[in-house]
């Protein structure tokens, strides 16, 4: 089941494998632990709450930590379009960032429902 | 599964970094994680932490803020921290300059990490087990260098510096139910110059060990002068229990003296004072037990004298103190009483303190008339007078009455007797309406009655055995 999961996500063009080697010792069992830890993560509710009040300085760290983490787990995806809107964020256009939400949010949807459905 | 030695602390907001890391070295310390900065500090704080890994950007409290207050702290500057960063947050260069040993960047790269890691904390580690073992080595020539400055060389206890620190320590904790025990080794002179000073030495060793044996722990032995020592009691309980262990140790050491090949009947002199109310100054009592030592010298050595502290204040004002005295030495050296005069002068002493008890020696033989007698005793007998109970003895009979721990003193007399060709009837007492005051099989008596003294005593018949 966990082979599949990986698979999936592959098949979303997470680099799992890279992740493995690169931070995780190539220890699955512990990659995998963190895979379903990324549920519980409050980053992105955390983005959500920030975008709907505005607030950018919130939103800024939230996406940041989204980053980081999409990054460790090799969801490449989800990096591109939570550093784009970081990128946003840090050159001061704010408008352009939180106009981003939308995608960081379809592409996190994507590899939570993914992984949800392997738990 | 081995203990692991070391223990690390890994903050970090995002649970799967904390694992991360944890994953990479969970086999070689132990980990503590916390989820902000607030929680690093409080962990910190509660463990002992030997490296820190710390994430920089943090709610509560981030990690430029934990990272200056573990320096300006002086119980935690020296850990090893190590920050996480994201490349492009340039977060290292401030963090470096408050105190940050290294930095690693996320997403963590495993090997980077463990080798950084390691390259920080072997150095920092290293160094504080040398550190730690130089402050054991310290510590260690600190306590022998004081032990030596207050251990008696010969002996192996305490010297007179060592004692007397250490009672001081002691009195202000334990000093109510105490007792402080000087101890005079008796003729020491004659041992040095007659059998030579090794023989002294001998003498000394064994009295210290003796004296060390027979207390608890807690207890205080020192070699407080060449052939005085003295005896710290830290729960002597009462004061009949001080005066009983001063008279065990008499005990032992005339037993020692025989052991070592000394032949003369000597022993040593204990005075001791009872502290019944907390007092720290250890010179009063020292020269209150000093005063009763004087006292069990005066009274032919060998013996021990017991005064309480209150009975020294009202000794100030000019009335007689309350002396408890002990003829331990007379069944230790018991053979001197082959002379009967030195039974006559050691009862005399007892009766010269007659306060709690006292010593009556009666004879019908011819030249050896009545010779002490207590006046409490003759009052506990009912009598007026001395006169009066020399006039109701009908010649055939022997008293010797003394303090009601000395039971021992019946077997003694005894073999005494047995030695005389005379052999022991019966003890008792009897009460001038004819009665018998008290009677035991063992010489002991029974609870005391209107207010009487208790004691305890011996009535013999010497008459001879014949057919």
């Amino acid at each position: 089941m966990n082979a599949t999961l990986i698979e999936k996500l592959n098949g979303m063009d997470a680099e799992t494998q890279e992740a493995m080697e690169r931070s995780f010792m190539n220890d699955e069992e512990t990659y995998l632990e963190c895979v379903f830890d990324f549920l519980e993560d409050p980053s992105m509710q955390m983005l959500s709450d920030a975008v709907e009040t505005r607030d950018e300085d919130a939103a800024a760290r939230a996406v940041h930590t989204l980053k980081g983490l999409a990054d460790s787990l090799g969801f490449m995806p989800l990096l591109d379009e939570s550093a784009d809107m970081l990128r946003a964020f840090r050159k001061g256009s704010s408008e352009e960032a939180f106009g981003m939400y939308e995608n960081v949010r379809r592409v996190y949807d994507e590899f939570a429902e993914a992984i949800r459905s392997y738990r | 599964m081995n203990e692991l030695k070391y223990t690390m602390l890994v903050a970090d907001d995002t649970k799967v970094n904390r694992t991360m890391i944890s994953r990479i070295f969970r086999d070689r310390y132990n980990i503590v994680t916390a989820e902000n900065g607030l929680e690093a500090m409080e962990a910190l704080r509660r463990e002992k932490v030997d490296v820190m890994v710390l994430d920089i950007i943090m709610p509560e409290m981030d990690g430029f803020e934990v990272i200056a207050a573990v320096r300006a702290d002086e119980k935690l500057k020296g850990i090893p921290i190590i920050i996480t960063t994201a490349e492009r947050e340039q977060s290292e260069r401030r963090a470096l300059e408050l105190g940050a040993d290294d930095f690693i960047y996320k997403p963590f790269d495993s090997v980077v990490v463990e080798k950084r890691v390691n390259n920080i904390t072997q150095k920092y580690l290293l160094e504080r087990e040398k550190m730690d073992i130089l402050i054991r080595e310290h510590e260690k020539r600190a306590a022998a260098l004081k032990r030596q400055a207050e251990e008696d060389g010969l002996t192996g206890v305490y010297n007179r510096i060592g004692f007397r620190s250490c009672v001081r320590d002691n009195l202000k904790k334990h000093s109510a139910g105490s007792a402080l025990l000087l101890i005079d080794v008796d003729e020491f002179k004659i041992v040095n110059d007659k059998y030579g000073h090794p023989m002294g030495d001998e003498l000394l060793i064994r009295l210290a060990a003796c004296f060390r044996d027979a207390t608890e722990p807690g207890d205080v032995v020192g070699r407080i002068g060449g052939d005085e020592f003295a005896v710290f009691l830290r729960s002597a309980g009462s004061r009949q229990n001080a005066l009983n262990k001063a008279n065990a140790l008499i005990f032992q050491a005339a037993r020692i003296r025989k052991e070592i090949g000394l032949v003369e009947n000597h022993s040593i002199s204990v005075g001791v004072v009872y502290v019944h109310k907390p007092e720290e100054d250890l010179e009063a009592l020292y020269q209150i037990a000093d005063r009763a030592l004087y006292i069990a010298k005066e009274n032919g050595k060998g013996c021990a004298a017991v005064i309480e502290q209150a009975d020294a204040g009202s000794a100030e004002k000019g009335d007689q103190p309350d002396v408890f005295q002990s003829i331990a030495v007379k069944y230790v050296s018991v053979d001197e009483y082959e002379a009967p005069n030195k039974l006559y002068a050691d009862i005399a002493a007892l009766v010269d303190h007659e306060i709690h008890g006292g010593a009556l020696f009666l004879s019908a033989q011819e030249g050896y008339p009545i010779k002490y007698v207590s006046q409490t005793l003759v009052k506990a007998l009912g009598y007026q007078n001395i006169e009066e109970l020399k006039s109701v003895c009908d010649g055939k009979w022997e008293y010797l009455i003394v303090q009601e721990d000395r039971a021992h003193i019946v077997g003694i007399l005894k073999r005494q007797l047995a030695r005389k060709g005379h052999y022991l009837l019966e003890y008792r007492l009897r009460k001038k309406d004819g009665g018998i005051f008290y009677v035991r099989d063992n010489g002991m008596l029974g609870e005391p009655e209107n207010g009487q003294p208790t004691l305890l005593c011996l009535c013999m018949d010497v008459g001879d055995i014949g057919e």
